[in-house]
């Protein structure tokens, strides 16, 4: 009996081992039907993604702090006053060297019913300057927010923009911790993270994010950093250009000229 | 060492193994989206969905069409540089023909703010405020208002006269 005992012991073996690795042959073979056909963008318009990588360069010394692009972006991005997703930071320094920082508030945040998007004239005594920095999702090349999210709800695009897949986030907040420019906020509205998507669904047809549009000063130039003649390329080429908080190799995409050393 | 004779505790546990994995690939054919992995570690359906949200700022040029007056002056003058849009509202409803969604002709929403409130609208580029350039135009609005002989707390500048009554928004410098 032994021989038939081992035969039957291997036609159950290789049954069960067939049944475990049909179920992974199913899946790489699809996977790999997949991607082969998809490196580039399937899109009825003819757009192709990997020939654009977008940019942006702020100027804080244009910027009068109208709060124009914030409102433009709010009502672009339908997020009205849940979160911010670009907001223009003031920065304050008084005659005894202190560094004062305030950004603007939601309504939740609010303690006045008109304190709230726009920041109240400041009523420090002894300003020796004031500026204000328009800030934003700085769509970082290495983003640590992309690496942390357990579900794959945020990804940077082939373009250089990084975007957040609302339905598949499940709220964990991870990515919220991990910018470290705070970006990106919890949306009380549709329960997923939120943050500035360089307005994706304009650029990719050629047009500029509506705070871009908005700025009455030009403080914000937006552009396709792989096109030489774009405004953004020319602004970098003038000089003096950085990201944030360079020191964290998050390379960031989002450039600040002229940017003053109490800056963070 | 004890020879074994009885190996169905193995067996067992590699049927449970068996079991385990054939409903994990279950698991993960059903409920892992379709388009994931597409691109990279996300749904690649996303991109598309993304791209394709409807865009509320149209851009001044589009304005042209139908207001040319208006644009030839606001080209003209010192607010050229502030789209239309940044003042009266985004015009995606303005201009669209879809009469269900909002009647053509609808004024963008900011205009009747301009007329009521641009006392609002105004200062929140002029406001005098140590943040803003000595080259930018700005005042101080109480003092504006004490040379002028006006309150700004009335109901007469809150409602009915302030800044659009003396400098048109197309035409802002007086002189």
């Amino acid at each position: 009996m032994k021989r038939r005992e081992f035969l039957e012991k291997c036609a159950k073996a290789a049954t069960g081992a067939g049944l475990m690795f049909s179920g992974v042959a199913v899946n790489v073979s699809a996977s790999a039907g997949l991607s082969k056909s998809s490196k580039k963008l399937i899109n009825q318009d003819g757009y192709d993604w990997n020939k654009h990588y977008y940019g942006m360069v702020v100027n804080p010394d244009k910027c009068i702090g109208c709060y124009s692009c914030m409102r433009a972006c709010s009502d672009e991005n339908d997020v009205q006053d849940r979160g911010f997703r670009t907001w223009v930071e003031r920065y304050t320094i008084t005659k005894d060297d202190k560094v004062i920082i305030e950004s603007p508030k939601t309504r939740d945040q609010s303690t006045d019913k008109d304190d709230y998007f726009q920041l109240p004239p400041s009523k420090e005594p002894n300003i020796e300057r004031q500026f204000f920095v328009p800030k934003l999702c700085n769509h970082c090349t290495d983003a640590p927010c992309t690496q942390v999210c357990p579900v794959g709800a945020t990804y940077k695009t082939n373009d250089g923009v990084v975007l957040i897949d609302h339905p598949s986030c499940v709220g964990c907040g991870y990515c919220i911790q991990s910018c470290p420019y705070g970006a990106r906020f919890w949306d009380t509205n549709y329960l997923c993270a939120n943050k500035c998507s360089f307005c994706y669904h304009r650029v990719t047809k050629g047009l500029n994010p509506a705070c871009v549009d908005a700025c009455p000063t030009g403080a914000r130039v937006f552009g396709d950093l792989k096109d030489p003649e774009s405004a953004v390329v020319k602004a970098i080429r003038e000089g003096g250009a950085k990201g944030l908080k360079r020191s964290l190799g998050t390379k960031p995409k989002v450039f600040y000229k002229n940017l003053s050393q109490e800056v963070v | 060492m004890a020879k074994i004779n009885d190996y169905s505790h193995v067996i067992r546990l590699f049927i449970l193994l068996l079991i385990i994995g054939v409903t994990l690939l279950v698991l993960r054919n059903r409920y892992i989206p379709g388009t994931f992995g597409q691109y990279g570690t996300y749904r690649g359906a996303s991109v598309e969905e993304i791209r394709a949200s409807k865009k509320k700022f149209i851009g001044s040029q589009m304005c042209k069409m139908c207001h040319s007056d208006a644009w030839e002056l606001w080209d003209s003058q010192a607010h050229k540089n502030v789209s239309c849009e940044t003042c009266h509202g985004s015009a995606y409803k303005h201009v669209s023909m879809d009469s269900k969604v909002e009647p053509k002709l609808s004024i963008p929403k900011n205009a009747d703010f301009l007329k009521g409130n641009s006392h609002k609208l105004c200062v929140s580029c002029h406001e005098k405020n140590p943040g803003r350039p000595e080259s930018h135009p700005q005042v101080n609005v109480k003092e504006h208002l004490d040379r002028l002989g006006m309150d700004p707390d009335s109901e007469m500048y809150q409602n009915v006269f302030n800044c659009v009554q003396c400098h048109k928004g197309h035409k802002p410098a007086m002189f």
